[in-house]
Order: structure tokens, then sequence, then C-alpha cells
């Protein structure tokens, strides 16, 4: 107890400051890295190659058709390949969780995989699968967006598998034994009991993939039809194919603000509920 | 458990393996197929070869296996790094500061890696800092792009440890510093591996950022692979990213094992 | 009790934002002594272990080892042995380092530690299980490993929170009694034990301290506080005791309940003709079919293995719907059936008239808080 009597009173005001300032390095790496970046873009966005301050950029930028086709390319794409991800995903997780066959653990992991695999990856085996020359020869079928759809729900679809998976796994068999020893059929039992208790993870899942299609690029550059432009390519082929910076800013800027608006809800939706297993981490 | 009787089970079966083979196995069946074909004009390859892995391995491409191979390697260290610190950090921080930062942490996974390269681009092409041209720009594109995983995956790591046992190694007479470096971090590690991988496959496969800023000298595996299908050498593109799979596996098998030789932590129930 | 307590609370009070988790808590325990902390959840008791522990701050107040203030010191300097519910041992190091890792915090030479390591590995019976990992060992394992390690730095004072609740009932008994020996083992030692069980409380402590919603109620000797409860939610907490309501007939504790006059302890003179409670032990309650004693209804009968629990419902002692009350008889035959007529017999003495209101009848439940001293004690 000697020791005790030396530090009184002094430790409480260190243990004020310290907390805030140990915080601060990863704040700053993220701040140099990913928030000035960001603003400057914001600032390029509204500068023209003179550096004066113009909105002209932003004029001629918002008028032109080819913006106004990756913007409906982009949430057409998005918008189907995240539907068909949460049929999928689900449909996978029940079969997977609900009517298990001998190596259905090597499939659920074989689908888990897909996930440490770049996206371009599928792309590039659609040119063999579906490109003109290919498995399939389905001639032009790989230049349109069903091509790009097809492949992303190729892609994303561990991201709503996984969640329901896991919400499946804390759903005690017995209540599907007791739902089926009172009368329901299969049908019902999935309909009444399992779907809405998988449906948050679902959802959670299903946003989260919606955010990722909205940015998605591998898979649309690798495909490489001339005709599906979505707002990253836009950005790309502005930044550094015609070295645009502030139109190729002014691109970025609007599909910024779409991804943090859906961003935000997703968080203010989904960390309130707690829906766990959609979380980033996989 | 759903289905009760065995024959009901067969036509959902072979829904169940129809959608997989056509969604999932095809398309990794096609490309391991591709890398090793000769020609593919007909439903099957015309023949085999492993002259295009060979092509994989040499000259640019194997140069670029190894820009990929340090670049994940340095963007993964340095992000478990600071995703590690910032978990612990925010635990500790006060609540208004916690719920803030971890909003800002999340970010990149909302904003497209295109637009993190752009902003790289527009940021540092100018002075204060003047990287572009550099490899620095790769690795912090990087970087950013994979903090975020990092961060969520040790700090969801963070809230299933319970405070009891930083405590009680306080209450042993354990200074913070030691708690951190004897208790804490070593409790960690299981997560910092897993990040560890998480972070190493997501660089590995990173283009949407990198094709923004790579300099000609540091030009990664991925991109390389674009380069090849743009140029129309499809099966060497297919090569290439087969061995781009191969070496990330390895390299996670590597991180699998380290973390398993270092402990065999279980955390106790 | 200043300067010889070993630990001091000095009115210490806890709040998080809005809620208080501890109110103007103050308690002495002395070197060689073990005081219980018993009490519901929610109570307190493990808010009261942390602040002494330096886990957490106290919003006023102070916390005294030795004498010595340590209410801004952090836990890593006050040198106390704490064993919490969990019993959070390291998982990635072994036993035998579980048990060195506050030796090797304070920098003590490697031989001196393992020595001490040996000792500690010996007091608690886990010689060989040194090299083993947590996960390796049983519940009770664990627990003796968790109490070594908090006794291997040697400190003044013990602390243990609610350290039998991870176990099975079986083992929870055979471990209540390792630490009784323990505890006997260890006279230089003051031990604050915190727990929600009376067993443990009765079995170990020296004394008692009941907390109820933040605060301390009642602090007695075990046997102070069983025989004579201060309070109704003590007498009813420790030991499930049955109040009646009774009326004072003279000063020494002879009271009335309904038309039977029974001779109970009193904590003072009553004053003629109050009306308080009695507190009754149902072991000490009989339930016969006629003769003498309250008219009952048998409302619910419960066969526990060694005795069956009787629940009876007495009409009339002025409170509307009857009074329920527990009774545990033998399990011998010739039991009345539920629903038929009974008499109940109090005991002739053993029985306590309870000083304090302001509590639920029940162990838990939340009634009003502020104890109030009853009109029938003087």
């Amino acid at each position: 107890m000697t020791t005790a009597a030396l530090a009184v009173e002094r430790p409480a005001r260190a243990t004020r400051v310290s907390p805030l300032l140990w915080a601060l390095p990863p704040l700053v790496v993220l701040a140099g890295f990913l928030i000035y970046p960001l603003v400057l873009v914001g600032v390029q966005s509204v500068t023209n190659e003179d550096g004066v301050r113009t909105l002209e950029t932003w004029r001629s930028v918002l008028a032109a058709g080819e913006f106004h086709r990756a913007i409906g390319n982009t949430v057409l794409i998005a918008g189907a390949a995240t539907a068909g991800c949460i049929v999928l995903g689900t449909f996978f997780a029940v079969v997977l969780a609900l009517v298990p066959f001998p190596g259905s653990g090597a499939a659920a992991r074989a689908i888990d995989t897909v996930l440490a695999f770049p996206s371009f990856l599928i792309a590039l085996s659609f040119t063999f699968l579906y490109g003109a020359a290919g498995v399939l020869q389905l001639g032009d079928f790989l230049y349109s967006r069903w091509c790009v759809i097809l492949a992303e729900i190729t892609f994303y679809t561990p991201f709503v598998m996984r969640p329901a998976l896991a919400a499946l796994t804390h759903l005690p068999a017995e209540r599907l034994a007791v739902a089926a020893s009172l009368g329901a059929r299969p049908g019902q039992v999935l309909r009444r009991v399992v779907l809405p208790e998988i449906a948050p993870a679902v959802a959670a899942g299903g946003a989260l993939t919606l955010l990722l299609t909205l940015n998605e690029f591998g898979i649309v550059l690798f495909i490489g039809a001339k005709d599906v432009i979505t707002l990253p390519m836009l950005v790309h082929s502005k930044g550094v194919v015609t070295f645009d910076y502030p139109s190729a800013c002014v691109v970025a800027v609007v599909e910024v603000a779409l991804s943090v608006l859906l961003y935000l809800l997703y968080r203010r939706i989904f960390r309130r509920k707690g829906a766990r297993g959609a979380d980033l981490v996989p | 458990m759903l289905i009760w009787s065995r024959s009901a089970r067969w036509p959902i079966w072979a829904l169940f393996a129809a959608v997989f083979l056509v969604i999932v196995a095809a398309p990794l069946a096609v490309l391991v197929a591709a890398a090793l074909a000769t020609e593919w004009n007909d439903v099957l390859p015309g023949g085999f070869t492993v002259a295009h892995l060979g092509s994989a391995l040499t000259g640019e491409n194997q140069a670029s296996l190894l820009v990929s191979l340090q670049t994940a390697a340095v963007a993964g260290l340095a992000a478990v790094a600071v995703g590690t610190w910032a978990a612990l950090a925010l635990a500790a921080a006060p609540r208004w500061l916690r719920k803030g930062a971890d909003g800002l942490l999340h970010l990149p996974v909302a904003i497209p890696s295109v637009v993190v390269g752009l902003g790289l681009l527009v940021a540092y092409s100018r002075p204060p800092l003047l990287l572009n041209g550099t490899r620095w720009i790769v690795l912090i594109a990087h970087l950013v792009l994979v903090l975020s995983f990092s961060y969520a995956t040790v700090s969801s790591a963070l809230t299933r440890i319970d405070d009891s046992y930083a405590q009680v190694a306080a209450s042993l007479g354990a200074r913070p510093a030691l708690v951190l470096w004897r208790v804490r971090l070593p409790m960690l590690l299981p997560a910092m591996s897993a990040a560890a991988a998480l972070a190493v496959a997501l660089s590995m496969g990173e283009v949407g950022a990198t094709i923004m800023v790579y300099p000609p000298d540091w030009r990664t595996l991925p991109v390389t692979v674009f380069t090849l299908t743009d140029r129309g050498r499809t099966f060497d593109a297919a090569a290439a990213t087969l061995i781009l799979l191969g070496a990330t596996l390895v390299a996670l098998l590597i991180l699998g094992r380290v973390s398993r030789g270092r402990t065999t932590t279980g955390v106790s129930p | 009790m200043t300067e010889s307590s070993a630990v001091q609370f000095d009115r210490v009070s806890v709040r998080y934002g809005q809620v208080t988790a501890l109110r103007d808590f103050s308690l002495d325990v002395a070197t060689g002594e073990t005081v219980a902390l018993l009490g519901p959840s929610g109570s307190g008791k493990s808010t009261a272990l942390k602040a002494l522990a330096g886990f957490v701050r106290p919003t006023s107040g102070r916390v005294l080892l030795a004498g010595q203030d340590v209410t801004g010191v952090p836990p890593h300097k006050r040198g106390l042995g704490v064993v919490v519910q969990q019993y959070a041992l390291f998982p990635h190091l072994t036993v035998a380092d579980n048990i060195g890792f506050g030796l090797r915090a304070r920098r003590m030479r490697r031989a001196e530690s393992a020595r001490r390591v040996e000792e500690m590995l010996e007091l608690v019976g886990m010689e060989r299980y040194g090299r083993r990992y947590p996960r390796e060992l049983s519940g009770g394992q664990q627990q003796r490993v968790a109490i070594a390690r908090a006794l291997a730095i040697r400190p003044p004072v013990l602390l243990l929170d609610e350290p039998l609740s991870a176990l099975d009932a079986q083992l929870r008994a055979d471990m209540l009694d390792e630490l009784r020996q323990l505890r006997d083992e260890l006279p230089d030692i003051a031990i604050l034990y915190v727990t929600h069980d009376q067993t443990e409380a009765l079995t170990l402590a020296h004394r008692i301290a009941v907390m109820r919603e933040a605060e301390l109620l009642d602090l007695d000797t075990a046997q102070g506080l069983y025989r004579q409860p201060p309070s109704e939610f003590t007498a009813a907490f420790l030991g499930g005791a049955n109040l009646l309501p009774a009326t004072v007939r003279d000063a020494n504790g002879t009271v009335d309940v309904g038309a039977v006059t029974v001779n109970a302890m009193a904590p003072g003179p009553l004053v003629p003709g109050a009306h308080v409670r009695l507190a009754v032990r149902p072991h000490t309650i009989g339930v016969r079919r006629d003769g003498p004693g309250l008219a009952a209804v048998l409302t619910g009968l419960q066969w526990r293995g060694a005795n069956y629990r009787l629940t009876c419902l007495i009409a009339g002692l002025d409170e509307p719907g009857g009074v329920s009350v527990h009774a545990d008889v033998p399990s011998v035959d010739g039991l009345p059936r539920v629903g038929s007529p009974v008499r109940v017999r109090l005991p002739e003495h053993g029985a306590a008239v309870v000083a304090r209101a302001g509590a639920a009848s029940t162990a838990g439940d939340a009634g009003e808080s502020s104890p109030q001293n009853l009109a029938g004690v003087a």
C-alpha cells in the first residue's frame, strides 16, 4: 500500500486527455488520404483548367447524354443485381441450412471463397463462357447490360447468403419442428417462420450489396462493353483516358453523394436494429 | 428440417445444383480451362498447354506479381496496424468521438474505388506533397481501401472481449502498456490475422483505384491482366489471373499458419 | 475502526449518467475478516467491488485501503487480489503464466516467481496443471487458478465477485467448502465477497452487508441477520422468511398473530398494541389437519425430496384475501390434500419481530425504497 500513496489524483487527469490523443493518429491517416482528397475533388469540380471558379463544368457534364445514360445504367444494373443477389442468396442459404445434403458444407465454403476473389475474375471468365467465340456462343450477350448484371449477381450473392446463413443458424430447429407439428406445410413454414426470421439479415446484406454494386468497377471494365457506361467507368475514362479532371470530379461528386447517402441510410437502419452478420466483416 | 419427405428434397437439390453450377462452378472452371487452353473456338477448348502459365510467371507479368505481393504486404500490414490502433483507441474514447470516428473509418466502403484513386490523383499531384508518379500513391490507395475492413474486423473482435481481462490484469499490477502488450494484443491476434488475410485478399484483386493512379514502374497484376485482355490476349490474362489467385491463396495460408503457430487462442467461454 | 480497517468505504456514490449504481455506501472490513455483499442483481454490490478495485471511479466519497485514500489511484497501483465472475483467465497464457502474471508485472526475479507460482498451485491443489491452457480446465479448476492468480501477489485484500455463479450446483457446493477452508488458511487477508446467493454468504462471511437498490440496507454478523432480521427485505432475502402481521402484546416480544400468541425475539422494547411484522422461517412452521393453530387452507404442495413445501392461505389477520405462508415439513405420510382446511402452528420461540418495513415480501421484488421505523419499536 505504500506505492498506492504516491500517486493520488494525478492519473485521473491524464486519462481524460489521452483517449483523444490516442485516437488522433488513425484519424489523421484517414483525413490525409481520404477526406482531404475528397474535398479537393469537390473543389476541382468547380474549378476550370485555368484555375477559375465556375459552375461551367457542372453545367456541361450534367447536360451531356452520356452522363444520363451512365446514371441510368448504374442504377439499373445495381438494382437488378441486388434483387438477383437477394433471391439467390436467400435460396442458397435456405437450402444449405434447412435442406442440407452431403457436401453442402463444401458448397457453402465454395460460395464463400468467391468473396476472396477479385470481381474482374468473373468478368474474365464470362468472356469465355458467353463471348462470341466461347462455350455458349451467345453472340452479343457478353456486351449487354444483362451480362454485367449476371456477373455482379455471381460475385455479390455471398454478401447476402452469408448473413442469411448466419441468421438461420440462430433459428432453433425446434421452431421448425413445432411449426410442422402444428400442421404447417413447408411452404407455410418458409413464409411464416423462416423468412421473417432472416428478413433483417437479408435486408442488411441486400443494402450492402446495393452500395457495392453502385460502385462496382472491375466487372464493367473487364467486360468492356462500349454501350454499358456506368458512373465509375465515366470517372475512369474522364480522369485517366481523356485527363479531363474537372469533369471526372463532377461525376465523382455525384457518385459519392449517391453512395454516401445510401451508406448513411444503411448505417441508420441497420446499426440501430443491430442486424449483425451484415457487418463488413465477412 | 424444412422438407420432411426425402422425395420432395430431390427437386430442390436439383435446382440448387443447377444454379450452383451456372453461377459458381462454371466461371471458375472456365477460367482454369482458359488458362490452360491453346485455343477456344468451340464448346470445349481446342487443346491444353502450360505456355500461358509460363508466360504469366516471366518478364513483365512476373514483375507485376511481385509488385502485387509487395503492395498487398505493405498495405495489409499498415491497414492492420492502423485499424488495430483505431479500434483500441476508440474503445477508450468518449462516446461522441467513437461514433463519429467509427462512421468515418467505415466510409471507404461507401466511396467507389475509382473516386478514391481520382481523389489521390487530384490531391497529390500538387504541392505540398507530390506523390503522383511514385509507388507510394498506389500503396496509399490500397491502404485507404482495405483500412475499413481491417478496422471493422478488429473492432468487432474487441467488443466481444470482456473488459474484465484488462481489469484483472491491471489489478494484478500491470501498467496500461503492459496490459496492452501482454493481454489485449495477444487476445486480438486471431482477429488481426483475419484482418490481414482479408486485407491481402482485397489488395491483391484491387483494380479501380490502382488503374487510376499507378505509375509505369509499379503496375499490379490485376492492371496487367486488364492490359492483356484489352490487347485481346485473353488466354494469357486467364493464366495471369490464375497465378494471382494461387499467390493470394498461398499468402493466406501462410498468414493462417503464422497466426496459428503464434497462438492457440480460443477465447474461453 | 479507522486505522485497523483493511478496507474502508466512506460514503461512496457511483453514478453512470442518470443511473445511480451505488448511493452513499459506507463499510469497513477488518484484516482477517470476510464480509459478504449480498443482494439481488442491480443492487450495487458489484459496483462497490469495482469502486474498491479501481475499475470504476466514485462520483463522490472516498475509498481507503489500510487507512490511505486510494480513490484516484489506478487499479494497477492498488495491489488487490481480484477474482471476477467468469474468471477472465488469459486464454493465451498457461496456468503457470496466468498465476505468475502479477509477479512478472512487478518485475520479480524469475526463480523467485517460479517458486511462488509452485506454492500457489499447491495451495489450490493444481500442482500438475501448470503447463495447461485455461480452456483445457474444468470450471472448478479455472476458478482455482483465478484465485491462485489473485493470491500470488500476496494482496492484503481479496475481492471475489460471484466466483461460484459460473459453476453447476454440485460443483458449487464443493467449491464453497474449498473457499471456506481457504478463508481459514488466510488469516491476514480481508475478503470482500460479492454474491446473490444467501447460502454462500451465510457459509463464508463473518458479516453480511445486505444491498438493495444501490444502497446498503442491513449490516450485521451472519447469525445476527438470520436470527433477528432488521428489515422485511433481509428477512425474506436471507432464508426466505414468512412475514406475518402481528400485534404487540407486551414490550418483551410477546405478540398476537390472529388468535395465536407467540413469544418472539425483538430488536428492542416494543410498544404494546402496535402493529408489526413477524418473520417466521418455513422450517419452523408446522401444519396439521386439526388441533391448535391458525385456521388456513392448503393451497399448494411441492415435493422437494427431503421435505415438502406447503403453501397455506391463512384467512383473516387483517389482510384482505388472507396471508399466504410457506412451510417446509418432513416427508411423512398423512399429508392433507390441496384444498383441504389445515391448522398452521407457529413456533413457540425463534420467530422474530422485524423492526423496519419498507420492503417487498419476496426477494428481488422492488418495493418502496426508504426503510422506515415501525411504530412498534420504541
